[in-house]
């Protein structure tokens, strides 16, 4: 009986690796090729694009934020459409200036959650950064603008459809010529982006 | 003697395993871009590749233009487009829309929905090239756009 079990023990100790070994030698440079050690996302945009002018009845659910970044990260918020008169949209805009030198992107999420809040269908935001605003505090930003990370780890989604275009800074005031307003002939319907500032691109228009 | 080895093996076939996703991506990071890092979740799709960086542009993994430490020129910035990108993506346009011609006299299909550009823009670059790249994709045809960026 003892000889049996010194008989298995020595069985075992004999187990041939030696094709489990070329598995593995073979299995494991190929997974290490195809491992991703870094993974890519995308951040779905788009510039303004020059469209025909939305139907009469405006929805008064939805509203658009204009987002202009400056580059010492100080961002300005305004909103447009909804429904609401010149006043209460002015109203649910905000400054936000920068804290420590970054944007001050908690405060920009609360504000943005309430107006979705408020206009629950709202989806369009547009980007306004200034020249010298670096990429990556670009997409910082629009990161927060599209969605906002819950303390129970479920994501919040704010405004996911955003547009690109420029801040165009406004002429200094001495220089814009004394003309009445009035007497201007009134611009088309939908040649106006997105509203204060004004993109100055449509480029839609212009392609064949 | 090689057990030892043996677990380790295991544990990293393990590993590249759970790791591997099947998924081919079909993008070619650009060498010399640094990616943003970003939060979004968006997946990637397969559409034109475009790339800046410091040094220049580049589409499908050919040199376009040079760029000098992430600025085009004057002229470019004054014009709001760069013209030899703006003929470069507009081949690529005309490529993507031309119709399919249908077997055996059918119809001809429209190849895709909407002409997409992935954009690989280096962390460091400022706004307003990236801004200038994007408006002389838009003339050439392509107002959609997916900025790549590394998951955090």
């Amino acid at each position: 009986m003892f000889d049996a079990y010194q008989r298995t023990l020595a069985e075992v100790e004999e187990l041939n690796m030696i094709p489990v070994m070329n598995l593995f030698i073979v299995l494991i440079p190929f997974l290490l090729s195809a491992a991703a050690f870094y993974q890519v996302a995308v951040i779905p945009t788009s510039t303004p694009q020059q469209v025909a002018a939305p139907a009469t009845d405006e929805d008064t659910s939805a509203v658009m934020v204009n987002l202009v970044i400056r580059a010492d990260g100080s961002l300005t918020l305004s909103v447009s459409g909804g429904g609401a008169d010149e006043e209460s949209l002015r109203g649910m805009g905000a400054e936000l200036p920068a804290k420590a030198g970054k944007a001050d992107v908690a405060a920009l999420q609360t504000t943005l959650a309430s107006l979705k809040a408020r206009y629950p269908s709202s989806e369009t935001a547009f980007i306004l950064p200034e020249d010298s605003v670096g990429v990556q505090m670009l997409v910082e930003i629009v990161d927060s603008v599209r969605e906002r990370p819950s303390a129970t780890g479920a994501v919040e989604t704010l405004f996911p459809v955003t547009v690109l275009s420029q801040f165009v800074a406004a002429p200094p005031a001495e220089i814009v010529p004394d003309v009445d307003l009035e007497l201007l002939p009134e611009a088309p319907p939908g040649a106006e982006g997105a509203g204060e500032p004004a993109p100055t691109d449509a480029p839609a228009g212009e392609s064949p | 003697m090689l057990t030892p080895l043996l677990d380790m093996f295991t544990i990293i076939l393990i590993f590249l395993i759970v790791s591997f996703t099947a998924e081919d991506y079909d993008l070619t990071l650009a060498k010399d871009v640094k990616l943003p890092e970003s939060v979004s979740r968006s997946m990637f799709k397969p559409s034109v590749n475009l790339a800046i960086n410091g040094a220049g542009v580049s589409v499908e993994g050919r040199h376009v233009i040079a760029l000098s430490e992430g600025h085009a020129s004057e002229a470019a910035y004054t014009a709001g487009e760069i013209p030899e990108l703006v003929e470069h993506l507009a081949a690529y346009y005309d490529e993507l829309m031309r119709p399919i011609p249908g077997e055996d006299g059918a119809e001809e299909q429209a190849p895709i929905d909407e002409p997409v550009i992935t954009v690989q823009a280096d962390r460091g670059l400022d706004y307003r090239t990236l801004h200038l790249v994007l408006q002389s994709a838009a003339k050439a045809g392509f107002f959609k756009y997916r900025l790549a960026v590394l998951k955090r």
